[in-house]
């Protein structure tokens, strides 16, 4: 069975690799599938003061709202005196301080655990894990990459 | 499902390899996995019974899961080398390493990925303290970054990377690497004036008289910065070169702390103290006045 499809792979593919031949019927292209729906990576609590937030796919920045969700690329903004309360779906939590500008990254699934990034373009976080046996975190900023907790990997 | 099926096929890294006249094990491990060590997995995964090797045999190559295994085997040997000496389970969790670099050696991918985790987590369960750090970005992108408590954080710019351990801070500047991670500036002790303490003051001529505030010196602080709020009126950040300053206050009631300040950190604000200030009442003015001659 497994020749067989080793088989039907290497004739099916074999023309892409050395392209077709105007007179012969091309093969059928692989479709790339469908983007996937948005990922559910935080929730936001914890608000004081003027808190908003800016989804990856708008352009307006929205008053925040306790227990919102936040997903991969969207922004979260504070003012003075402002601050929130940003908690990963891991169990890691950020805290935001005032005047601050971050974003939610994407996240490249690991096998057995998930990985949370977060983005500091402005202010302050102070981050907590409670179990880094078990969660990990990645801040990047302008200037550095910063990574706490399981899946540190020191080459 | 057969798109998905081909797709990953398409994906995959050669399966095989067909050894060159006058190569060796190690060069084809040199080749193919990049280093010459993996010799000896080649050797298994093939059932050599050498490292002698005829022209044009073709040998079988690990699959993903040799990535995955090495992955976990770094991670351990990290936690290991920053494991605290003595700390428990330090010897067992060595052991547990070494024999998933064996199993590693031997082609078994799965059971070496295994037994290093297993390694990394009796390491890790001695850091079960939170792991807390802090991560500080300003207008020009410079970025701060203190590991507070737990396990080290990496701090990575430029290609260089820094462990952070508890206590320590680091500063990056925009295009350069780090700087080397220093132990944070505590915050200092205030002495002067007592917390709640009700200060007399004589008038002085030009309205406003002297309060001296002072707190214990910091080492490593380079000066220190005071904060002082007025009951009425705006917060005021007065520097400091040393770890006393003289401020003209007028009556009132005042909170105030101080915090150590370096190059490129600043301590904790101290603990908040207040005080107040009063103006004596004038001394009574004896005045005598002389009987005269004068008419």
């Amino acid at each position: 069975m497994k020749s067989r499809w080793s088989y039907m792979v290497f004739v099916l593919l074999g023309p892409l690799s050395v392209g077709c031949p105007a007179d012969e019927k091309p093969v059928a292209p692989v479709h790339a599938p469908a983007a996937p729906p948005p990922v559910r990576r935080a929730q936001l609590k914890g608000l004081q003061g003027d808190v908003k937030v800016k989804r990856a796919a708008g352009d307006e920045w929205l008053p925040a709202q306790e227990g919102m969700p936040l997903f991969e690329n969207d922004k979260v903004r504070t003012v003075a005196g402002a601050g929130a309360q940003i908690v990963f779906a891991n169990g890691s939590i950020v805290n935001l301080g005032d005047d601050a500008l971050i974003g939610i990254a994407e996240t490249r699934p690991r096998p057995g655990q998930e990985r949370t990034d977060l983005t500091v373009l402005r202010g302050r976080v102070d981050a907590e894990m409670e179990d880094p046996a078990r969660q990990s975190l990645t801040v990047t900023t302008p200037a550095a990459t910063v990574r706490a907790g399981r899946e540190i990997v020191f080459q | 499902m057969k798109s998905s099926f081909l797709l990953a096929l398409l994906m995959l890294a050669p399966t095989e390899v067909v050894v060159r006249d006058g190569e060796s094990l190690a060069e084809v491990a040199q080749r193919t996995l990049g280093d010459r060590d993996g010799a000896s997995e080649l050797k298994a995964l093939n059932g050599l019974k050498d490292n002698a090797v005829a022209p044009g045999t073709k040998l079988k190559l690990p699959g993903p899961d040799r990535a995955l295994a090495q992955r976990s085997l770094t991670t351990a040997r990290n936690a290991l080398a920053q494991a605290d000496a003595n700390a428990a389970q330090r010897e067992e969790a060595a052991a547990k390493l070494k024999e998933a670099e064996a199993y590693f050696q031997s082609a078994r991918y799965d059971a070496a990925a295994q037994a290093a985790d297993g390694a990394w987590k009796l390491v890790a369960a001695t850091a079960a303290q939170p792991t807390t750090f802090s991560v500080a970005v300003d207008d020009k992108g410079t970025t701060t970054v203190e590991s507070r408590s737990g396990q080290p954080v990496r701090v990575e710019a430029e290609g260089v990377t820094h462990p952070v351990y508890a206590g320590e801070s680091v500063r990056v500047v925009k295009g350069q690497a780090p700087s080397a991670p220093r132990a944070p500036l505590g915050a200092p002790l205030p002495t002067q004036p007592a917390n709640k303490s009700k200060l007399t003051v004589q008038p002085a001529k030009s309205g406003a008289s002297s309060v001296t505030l002072a707190w214990k010196p910091v080492e490593g602080a380079e000066g220190y910065e005071v904060e002082l709020v007025p009951a009425r009126g705006e917060k005021r950040t007065l520097p400091a070169n040393t770890h006393q300053l003289k401020v003209p206050l007028a009556a009132g009631a005042y909170r105030w702390s101080v915090r150590a300040v370096a190059r490129e950190s600043r301590s904790e604000a101290s603990a908040e103290q207040g005080f107040e200030v009063a103006e004596a009442p004038a001394k009574p003015i004896n005045l005598q006045v002389q009987p005269t001659k004068w008419q």
